[in-house]
């Protein structure tokens, strides 16, 4: 099982580096977000800047909270694909209340964990797999932020309160320090975001849980785990992470309409499994997590930099996809040789 | 083919049976007060929740047998209206059915709107049916589903009830139903209209990028091709930019994009999705708000949110395009009561009610349906000296007394363009909401236009110009016939009733205005992947009528012919003649109308005569000027088309009826 090379207590600076790339789900993706960084930072004009880093950083905000979420869930084993449809829910109920923006935040988030929790009652009751469950939910949940904006038409605000600028503002403190940088405060709620969950998936007895019903469901049973409850919480967990990026979201942009989130589930798949975790579950991390969205958002801005006559600007999301292929080859060569 | 001219004239049977019963119930039941203009009376528009049955007991038309035609202008007209969604549960529905009763009020028609109580097709398809089965003079409908919605259209349409598509449709060719035009925004000439209006705003933009959220959607990629071709003809680089829907990614896709191209300095967003994360990215440069606010970079978007109307007031957009949902509503009922009463049609396909610009001089303007309106027409002619003008002011008389405006006609006593001229600036000094004239002569009028357009005056054309571009002066639009719409939409029709080869017969070759009527006359054969060619005539009528038979004779195949006035009609009858042959034996149509001509159409030798509607370009241009001043709707086009409208046997009758007056 993966976790025990994690259990593992190597010494040394030699082993630690053994450790990390050798049976960690985040060697692959690690080995390739600095292969990509470097190759970029050489050849491509105006790359190495802190523009181009904080750019970087503040695109993976939004999709690397909903990643989390998702990559929880993978690795226990299972999909979600209804996050798209509770971002716009987070981001709709967040927006309804300026007047106690707290509670807003608290509501936004306990709704959507709460339309997760669904979505894993609905998984565990009927035994349907997850990618058909939340399929459907993916369009019901739609159907309920559409009732809720009343037929399609946009909320949106132009106050500016100063929470939004706590949640996902301009990190001017930051910003200070480096010339050309625009870090807005989204990154620190990201970065707290992957501490925790990395934290609860690696350190606690719930995590075990998690990477145990995702490997080997039987011999998770057997040591007795209960598969339902930990499906259940993963649900849980993905709904509240997408409804929290809902909140990130209308704080920068005040902004939410039906179609809002729309594509973010497979966003979230992708950089999942480009962070290391496997479609088949069992295997991956929240800190690969991080990674996968780092690299293809590092990706996506060193096409758009380099200005190739042969890639058009309305087409380079498709050479952004060889990229993601490539760095998912590499990321299983990685492991294969590790193994 | 000869299945569909039977289907045809049945249909026309049909609907001149209709017409004429319609007619005499309506002279039966008229008050004898002949004043077009009508009390507003909001309870006019009535709405029907599905279930409720509109009862009306249709006319039975089967035993009336060729009744003589009475047209009656004013007769009382009872419009149905289907659409996918209501403003009860829809608010963007709203805006459309304000446009729909305004219009019920202002125009004294009954309007019936129908709708599903929630998104429905299969509920929407049924309620055209219930609709029809109301008998109504015309139907106006979302073709939200031409495939679905296809057999109801059919079914009314062939009962000879006039159909006309609003907010959602593609055209009658696009959506493969023969409706009368379709009313909607023009996407393509929305980027093409948006690029343009950025490089007069600028003179130093070096580059441009259409942003697009959602690449290989067709309505967004024609926005995008429209503005990269305007600034392409303008000699300015510019291309379609990816970004997507998460608004974080997309800011930082902007802000790479300008870094690896530091030429651009113009931008189009496509909607809310494209302008969020653009202001975000202006908001997180520090020169991003003062370089668009000095006018170094200059942004427009389409569409209008609380943010984009908030940065079009503080100067950080240029513009935001709206489709003018308003209009959709308004222009289905106006164009639907011209058609019942007037036999007059509508000119394009396609009509488009956008975009309509909102900028820093109207955005936030407040609609008020009350306010008086004053309008100067100044024309180069006039009814007291010139019969063709009867019909434009008669357009002019129908429109003031329907919208309780004021219009004051000012020509002179001959034809003089100097004194013309002399009688814009008299109109400028009286001060009006709007003026309306002739541009007779673009260079002589040009200071006079634009001492009106400096007083901010709005100001449109009508009957005589080239629109804004070509005029060189800035106004509003022109109203005034599409030539090659009229050749092209001709050389359809005449290879849809079995022309395989086409001759354009040109009195005037090198006239600009003729040679656009052939080009799209050949262009509609040559796309059909058939063969067309122009045939040059004279002034002689007696040589003219020779050479045409001489071309025919050398060029047996041709079996289709287009004449560009009685001056080509005139010499095409009399080679008929000299040859024996009639209706049957040559497949033709003209433009323009002539006692001759408005014969041999109800003899069935001449499938058409094109008409550029005089009426609706005096009426047009009350309306449009009016529409501008109290509902803050703007032209959506630099050219408004008020012809091609074509005669056939099918409105033949009721526009011999009105001729003189109406036509």
């Amino acid at each position: 099982m993966a976790t025990e090379q994690v259990v593992a207590q190597p010494s040394g600076v030699g082993s630690m580096m053994r450790r990390l790339f050798v049976g960690s789900p985040v060697a692959g993706p690690l080995v390739g977000l600095i292969v990509v960084f470097t190759l970029f930072s050489l050849f491509v004009d105006n790359f190495l800047t802190w523009r181009t880093i904080s750019g970087i950083v503040n695109a993976s905000a939004l999709i690397g909270v909903v990643t989390v979420g998702v990559t929880i869930l993978m690795i226990g084993g299972e999909f979600d694909l209804s996050v798209g449809a509770l971002i716009a829910m987070g981001a709709y109920l967040f927006g309804q209340r300026v007047d106690n923006p707290v509670w807003a935040l608290i509501v936004a988030v306990a709704v959507t964990a709460l339309f997760g929790l669904i979505n894993g009652i609905l998984l565990v009751t009927t035994n349907i797999p997850s990618f058909i469950v939340t399929l459907g939910t993916r369009s019901i949940y739609r159907g309920v932020v559409w009732a809720f904006i009343s037929g399609g038409t946009i909320l949106e605000l132009t106050e500016d309160l100063p929470v939004y600028d706590v949640l996902n503002g301009r990190f001017d403190l930051l910003n200070d320090l480096f010339s050309g940088a625009n870090f807005r405060t989204s990154v620190i709620w990201l970065l707290l975001v992957v501490a925790i969950f990395q934290w609860l998936l690696y350190r606690t007895g719930f995590g075990n849980r998690v990477l145990a019903t995702g490997g080997d469901l039987n011999a998770a049973e057997a040591q007795g785990v209960r598969p339902k409850r930990v499906k259940l919480a993963t649900f849980t967990i993905s709904g509240g992470l997408a409804g929290f990026a809902g909140v990130l979201l209308f704080s920068q942009f005040q902004f939410a309409q039906v179609a809002t989130g729309a594509g973010f589930e497979l966003d979230a798949i992708a950089a999942a499994v480009v962070g290391g975790a496997l479609l088949t579950g069992g295997l991956g991390s929240v800190w690969g997590a991080l990674v996968g969205v780092l690299l293809i958002s590092t990706l996506r801005t060193g096409v758009v930099l380099m200005d190739l006559p042969w890639i058009p600007a309305d087409n380079f999301p498709a050479v952004v996809g060889v990229a993601i292929v490539a760095a998912v080859i590499l990321n299983h060569y990685v492991r294969e040789r590790a193994v | 083919m000869k299945k569909e001219k039977e289907d045809s004239m049945r249909r026309l049977h049909r609907f001149v049976v209709l017409l004429a019963v319609l007619a005499l119930v309506g002279a039966a039941c008229g008050d004898g007060d002949d004043t077009t203009t009508t009390s507003p009376a909001p309870g006019d528009t009535t709405t029907a929740a599905p279930g409720d049955t509109t009862t009306a007991a249709p006319g039975d038309t089967s035993s009336t047998v060729s009744p003589p035609i009475a047209v009656d202008p004013d007769r009382p007209v009872k419009i149905a209206a289907v659409q996918h969604a209501l403003c009860a549960w829809d608010a963007f529905w709203c805006t459309v059915e304000q446009g729909i009763s305004d219009a019920s009020a202002l125009l004294d028609v009954d309007v019936t709107v129908f709708g599903p109580d929630q998104f429905d097709l299969d509920a929407t398809a049924s309620l055209i049916d219930q609709a029809v089965a109301g008998a109504p003079d015309a139907l106006i409908l979302t073709v939200t589903d031409p495939v679905l919605f296809k057999d109801p259209i059919m079914r009314a349409i062939d009962q000879g009830i006039p159909v006309i598509a609003y907010n959602a449709g593609a055209g009658p060719a696009a959506d493969g139903i023969p409706y009368f035009t379709y009313l909607g925004q023009d996407e393509y000439a929305g980027g093409f209209l948006g690029g343009q209006r950025m490089l007069a705003t600028s003179a130093n933009i070096t580059g441009g990028v259409c942003i697009n959220h959602q690449v290989g959607s067709a309505n967004l990629d024609a926005r995008c091709q429209g503005f990269t071709d305007a600034l392409s003809a303008a000699g300015v680089s510019a291309e379609v930019l990816a970004i997507s829907d998460d608004p974080t990614a997309s800011q930082t896709t902007i802000s790479d994009y300008r870094v690896a191209n530091q030429d651009v300095n113009a931008f189009l967003t496509l909607g809310p999705n494209g302008a969020n994360p653009f202001y975000g990215w202006v908001d997180e440069l520090d020169i991003g708000r003062l370089s668009l606010q000095a006018g170094e970079w200059v942004h427009g978007t389409f569409d209008t949110s609380p943010e984009i109307n908030a940065n079009i007031e503080n100067g950080l957009t240029l513009f935001g395009i709206d489709q003018q949902p308003y209009l959709q509503g308004y222009g289905a009922v106006m164009m639907a009561t011209n058609i019942v009463r007037y036999g007059i049609t509508p000119a394009l396909p396609v009509t488009a009610t956008g975009p309509g610009f909102v900028t820093r001089d109207n955005v936030g303007a407040t609609a008020d349906s009350t306010r008086s309106v004053k309008i100067i027409a100044v024309q180069h002619a006039l009814c007291a000296w010139d019969a063709f003008w009867c019909v434009v002011e008669k357009g002019i008389e129908v429109a003031k007394g329907q919208l309780g405006v004021e219009v004051d006609v000012l020509g002179p006593d001959t034809f003089d363009l100097d004194a013309t001229a002399s009688l814009i600036d008299q109109a400028v000094t009286a001060a009006p909401d709007a003026i309306m004239l002739t541009v007779t002569d673009n260079v002589l009028f040009k200071d006079p236009i634009q001492r009106a357009i400096d007083a901010g005056i709005p100001v449109l054309a009508y009957n005589a110009g080239a629109g804004p571009d070509k005029d060189g002066i800035p106004y509003l639009t022109y109203l005034g016939q599409d030539e090659y719409a009229g050749g092209f939409q001709g050389g359809q029709r005449l290879i849809a009733v079995g022309g395989t080869t086409g001759v354009c017969i040109n009195h005037q070759v090198g006239s600009s205005n003729l040679d656009d009527r052939c080009q799209g006359f050949t262009d509609a054969f040559t796309e059909a992947g058939l063969s067309a060619e122009v045939l040059a005539i004279s002034d002689d009528p007696t040589a003219s009528q020779t050479t045409i038979g001489d071309f025919v004779t050398a060029n047996p195949d041709i079996d289709a012919f287009l004449t560009l006035g009685p001056n080509g009609a005139n010499p095409f009858y009399g080679y008929l003649d000299e040859t024996g042959m009639g209706a049957g034996d040559v497949i033709h149509g003209t433009f323009d109308l002539s006692p001759e001509i408005v014969e041999n159409i109800k003899a069935g030798v001449t499938q058409f005569g094109i008409d550029q509607q005089p009426f609706l370009q005096g009426y047009g241009g009350v309306t449009a000027l009016a529409l501008l001043v109290r509902q803050n709707i703007v032209p959506a086009l630099p050219v408004t088309p008020t012809g091609p409208g074509f005669v056939d046997a099918s409105n033949v009758a009721i526009v011999e009826a009105l001729a003189g007056q109406y036509r």
